[in-house]
């Protein structure tokens, strides 16, 4: 069962690998290992056939290459190994290797139907198959060296792409937010004059004359024109640090102002103005004086005329409920409380008169009781 | 108006930069008429503000007790107060006797606007009676508030005028003749139909719930509001509606007069219809006042203090409240046994007025002596 373990995880891991396959990893993987590699591959081959048939089962190209150079760097050994087994065996060579192919497809079932004609190709013509293994081998690890200076060179140029995007996103969300122009000024004008060519330039720019093209709007800042034209071309990193910071200090200022917004929106700074205005109208009347008598500054409609902030009044006027129903149960509470010590009054008085009842009629004596019984019987007869 | 020279005088209060300084101006000199001086003493400062100053005077010509109100003036523009102010003509409306201009050691230009002197304010008045534990005389309510009426009246009607800042501070009262005098036009204002004002006019406790609510399209009835604030402050002995700031002033409102119902909300301002707020049960209006109130003057309160501007009567309306009444009779006078300062020389302001408002307006006996008047006129 061991085996079957063993082939069925390097299928996964040939599937695995087969799906984000890249040359790379082959000549990695060769560079790093190549001897152990081999000579796994070798043991493999000297513990017999059945092991190579799983191993070709996966026909992971990784590991076909794998063979290929193997064969390439090894043919000796093996040429030497396989001689000693035929002098060993002579005709009868290939019936164990029949039956242990047998016994495995057993094992496996239906699933590697296809196994042993592969199998038998490169056992049958094996001479062929090593020539044109080293050749095809060559010239895939050819393709490979070149390919991993492609690739190398490929992932250098994702990288550039990376940044470069990043840096267009930036330069279009600072665009979106008209940027300050007065922080630029001095460091634009101050800038290196290196030149930089590659990806990220254009953008930069953009980013400049966005920046120049409000300075030179900024009737008080006085940039000479080359100065201005050295800045298109500032350093990258110099670039991307000045744009972090820029944009770190944006978002500050942006927090300030929604802060200062949320402010205002609960009317919190309108308020208070309403308040002073309210205390001391005075100051309203400072400035009619004052700003004189078609218009006064208060009244050009720039300022917000905003009423009470409608949420806080009716927070207030639920507190003003709660309170006048609170002092609603606190009298009710208090006129229950009057009604129960009546009631134990009144209780107190029908005990006390019963009392008195008990007392009264023990001392009348039984006979008058009796009489009056006999009263009362004769009166309900007349009746 | 004209030139004026400001000479340092004997500095009685040093501590004052006003008190002992004498102000001379020249007057007149136009179309033919007789140049002539008029120097004022300054005496003491009688109110301070942001505005400027007030500072009480004496004409050195006349020995005529002068208030001048001070205030920094604008180069650019006009001075509203004194737009206004010039065509006041009213006996319960403070009246501007002369202006000048002044100018400083910094270049700064002074507008001074010299008025009738009043030496007592409703204010005043009140504080000496709460501070005496004490309620103002039913009978002196009546006389200033109805002076105020008559004022507002005069204000709202001949030039159109909302005084926008109605409160004791802007009452001035004569304790001799108990005369009342509206003043203090620095927030006074044209109102046009249509055209938005500021809504943060006017002190607290005397602002009219639209105004706390934003409306910027108000009437004169925020005079009229207040005027009601007014009256029951005179009838309590303290403010009838003392917020502690906007939100606390409508809540102050609301615990007396209820929560206002959608339509009263769109009649002040209608961006608040949409909210619903905590139905808070009005307080009725005799509980509001101590027992032996006159029914009159709760009457009145109720009708002044009404959450839709257009449902508060107007002040020519007021005058004719049954509360003021007893003003109207025959043989009513001061507790002292004087006469009434003059309570019905109407002029323009009744103009507009039905035949029963002018009608229930002057009495039988000033029509009998009007008529007399005339009729002595016409022969």
């Amino acid at each position: 069962m061991k085996p079957l373990f063993k082939s069925h995880e390097v299928s996964d891991s040939c599937n695995s690998t087969g799906r984000r396959f890249r040359l790379v990893d082959i000549f990695r993987e060769e560079n790093e290992g190549g001897d152990g590699f081999s000579g796994d591959l070798g043991m493999s081959r000297v513990r017999g056939l059945s092991d190579e048939s799983v191993s070709i089962d996966c026909l992971s190209p990784r590991r076909i290459v794998a063979r290929w150079v193997a064969s390439f760097r090894r043919p000796k050994r093996r040429r030497a190994l396989e001689e000693v087994r035929r002098v060993k065996e002579g005709g009868d060579s290939d019936g164990p290797l029949t039956c242990c192919r047998c016994s495995r497809d057993g094992v496996d079932g239906g699933a590697s139907s296809a196994s042993p004609g592969v199998i038998v190709g490169p056992g049958l013509s094996r001479k062929e198959d090593t020539s044109f293994n080293l050749g095809v081998g060559c010239s895939l690890l050819s393709l490979v060296l070149a390919s991993k200076n492609e690739l190398s060179k490929m992932v250098d140029l994702r990288r550039e792409m990376e940044h470069f995007l990043q840096e267009i996103k930036e330069d279009l969300g600072r665009k979106d937010n008209h940027f300050e122009p007065f922080h630029s000024n001095a460091d634009v004008a101050f800038s290196s004059t290196d030149c930089q060519d590659g990806p990220c330039s254009t953008s930069q720019l953009s980013y400049q004359q966005d920046f120049s093209s409000q300075i030179v709007s900024d009737a008080q800042s006085t940039i000479p024109n080359h100065s201005r034209m050295s800045c298109l071309y500032e350093q990258a990193g110099e670039c991307q640090e000045r744009i972090d910071e820029l944009e770190s200090e944006f978002e500050a200022e942006l927090e300030r102002l929604q802060l200062h917004l949320e402010v205002e929106s609960s009317s919190g700074r309108i308020e208070h103005l309403r308040i002073k205005t309210a205390k001391n109208t005075n100051s309203t009347r400072s400035c009619c004086m004052s700003s004189g008598e078609v218009t006064d500054l208060q009244e050009d409609g720039t300022e917000r005329q905003e009423g009470v902030p409608p949420v806080e009044l009716e927070r207030k006027l639920h507190e003003l409920l709660e309170a006048r129903q609170q002092e609603q149960i606190k009298e009710l509470k208090e006129a229950l409380e009057c009604a129960k010590q009546e009631i134990i009054d009144k209780e107190s008085e029908v005990s006390w008169w019963k009392e008195t009842a008990k007392v009264i009629s023990k001392h009348i004596p039984s006979h008058s009781r009796l009489r009056l019984a006999s009263q009362y019987d004769q009166l309900q007869l007349l009746g | 108006m004209a030139d004026v020279k400001e000479m340092p005088g004997p500095v009685i209060d040093g501590n004052d930069p006003v008190t002992g300084h004498i102000i001379s101006t020249t007057i007149g000199g136009k179309n033919g008429e007789p140049k002539q001086t008029i120097s004022y003493m300054a005496e003491r400062v009688v109110g301070t503000g942001s505005f400027g100053i007030v500072f009480k005077a004496k004409c050195l010509e006349t020995g005529e007790n002068v208030a001048i109100k001070k205030v920094l003036q604008d180069r650019r523009y006009k001075n509203r107060e004194l737009q206004l102010m010039r065509v006041m003509d009213h006996p319960n409306v403070i009246s501007l006797k002369h202006c000048f201009f002044s100018t400083t050691t910094k270049d700064e230009l002074f507008l001074n606007l010299v008025m009738e002197y009043v030496p007592e304010t409703m204010f005043r008045v009140l504080k000496h009676y709460s501070n005496a534990n004490q309620r103002m005389p039913i009978i002196y309510v009546k006389l200033y508030m109805y002076q105020v009426f008559r004022g507002l009246a005069y204000i709202h009607t001949v030039p159109g005028v909302c005084h926008r800042d109605l409160k004791p501070q802007n009452i001035l009262v004569d304790p001799l003749t108990h005369q009342v005098k509206i003043c203090d036009f620095g927030s006074a204002k044209m109102l046009m139909k249509g055209e938005a004002n500021v809504s943060y006019i006017c002190s607290r406790f005397y602002r009219a719930p639209e105004l706390i609510f934003g409306a910027t399209e108000y009437t004169t009835s925020i005079d009229i509001w207040s005027a009601g604030c007014v009256l029951a402050e005179l009838l309590l002995g303290q403010p009838l509606f003392p917020g502690e700031n906007a939100v606390d002033q409508l809540v102050e409102i609301i615990k007396v007069l209820g929560t206002p119902t959608r339509e009263e909300i769109r009649c002040m301002n209608p961006s608040y219809t949409d909210y619903r707020f905590p139905q808070i049960k009005a307080h009725p209006w005799h509980k509001v006042f101590h027992k032996r109130m006159p029914p009159e003057a709760i009457d009145l309160a109720s009708r002044l203090l009404q959450y839709s501007p257009s449902l508060r009567c107007t002040a020519l309306e007021a005058c004719t409240h049954p509360f003021f009444d007893e003003l109207r009779e025959p043989n009513a006078r001061l507790p002292n046994g004087r006469p009434f300062p003059p309570l019905f020389n109407f002029k323009q302001e009744l103009s507009g007025a039905s035949p029963e408002l002018v009608n229930k307006l002057i009495p039988d006996q000033v029509k009998r002596q009007m008529g007399l008047n005339l009729h002595l006129a016409v022969s």
